[in-house]
């Protein structure tokens, strides 16, 4: 094919055109790794936040450092499954990792100290509270793994 | 500047973007952030030089940011489109187009 651009005709250009369609990457599986990851980070955020009202002494420093392998075993997955970063995948990520630990620590860990300030937390309590959490990376999560291809 | 003037669609047309490996490879990374060297090679079915020389070429351009990083142990190279090599690419598949719907 001539790289001549200037003498491009309308059967060549339609040709470029349509090579590039069956040529793309596929990046469908590299999504779902990202969608995963985020999710499993969001709720690794929700569960180690609820665990830290439920438990002291030892099982909170268990808790902590479960939360960090879990955290850091994501990551580190995520980065050796995938070989593309589809459009906005980093972004959503981020947002919504972002979005729980924002929500965590300006909205449900000030709740939960304030109502445990006057009787003990309860579980539904906990438990809605580390869901809350999770919300924002969970939607981040739907959002990359409904993107396009 | 790549581009050339005059009215016409094919005058639109990005003289970089233009040569068919460099059109599949921009093509290739238009849709990601970022893709594994490997991955777009295997992709666009070209040998290492060949990717590796003309993805240069595109980052000499301004088009490709080529980064140098490791997962785990292992060296890996990523490419991905700056801003101005999504603006060229948009334009040239405009006039693309333009001259595929033109009688």
């Amino acid at each position: 094919m001539s790289t001549d651009h200037t003498q491009l005709t309308p059967e060549q250009a339609r040709h470029q055109l349509h090579t590039i369609q069956s040529r793309s990457l596929r990046f469908a599986g590299d999504r779902r790794v990202y969608a995963v990851g985020t999710a499993i980070s969001g709720l690794a955020l929700g569960v180690f936040m609820a665990a830290r009202n439920a438990v002291s002494g030892t099982s909170d420093i268990l808790a902590s450092l479960v939360f960090f392998v879990i955290w850091l075993g994501a990551a580190f997955w995520v980065q050796r499954a995938t070989r593309t970063v589809p459009r906005r995948t980093k972004l959503w990520t981020g947002l919504g990792i972002g979005g729980s630990l924002v929500v965590a620590l300006v909205a449900v860990l000030p709740w939960l100290n304030l109502q445990a300030q006057t009787e003990p937390n309860t579980w539904p309590m906990v438990l809605l509270g580390g869901l809350v959490v999770a919300a924002p990376s969970l939607f981040a999560a739907a959002v990359i793994a409904r993107g396009r291809q | 500047m790549t581009l050339t003037e005059g009215c016409h669609a094919r005058h639109q047309l990005d003289a970089v973007i233009h040569a068919p490996v460099r059109f599949s490879i921009v093509a290739a990374l238009s849709a990601v952030d970022e893709a594994e060297f490997a991955h777009v090679r295997d992709t666009i079915e070209l040998s290492d030089s060949v990717l590796s020389r003309q993805s240069t070429h595109l980052e000499v351009a301004g088009y490709v940011k080529i980064r140098k990083g490791h997962v785990g142990k292992r060296p890996r190279t990523w490419l991905s489109l700056t801003s101005a090599g999504r603006a060229a690419y948009a334009r040239h598949l405009e006039a693309l187009r333009a001259i595929a719907d033109s009688v």
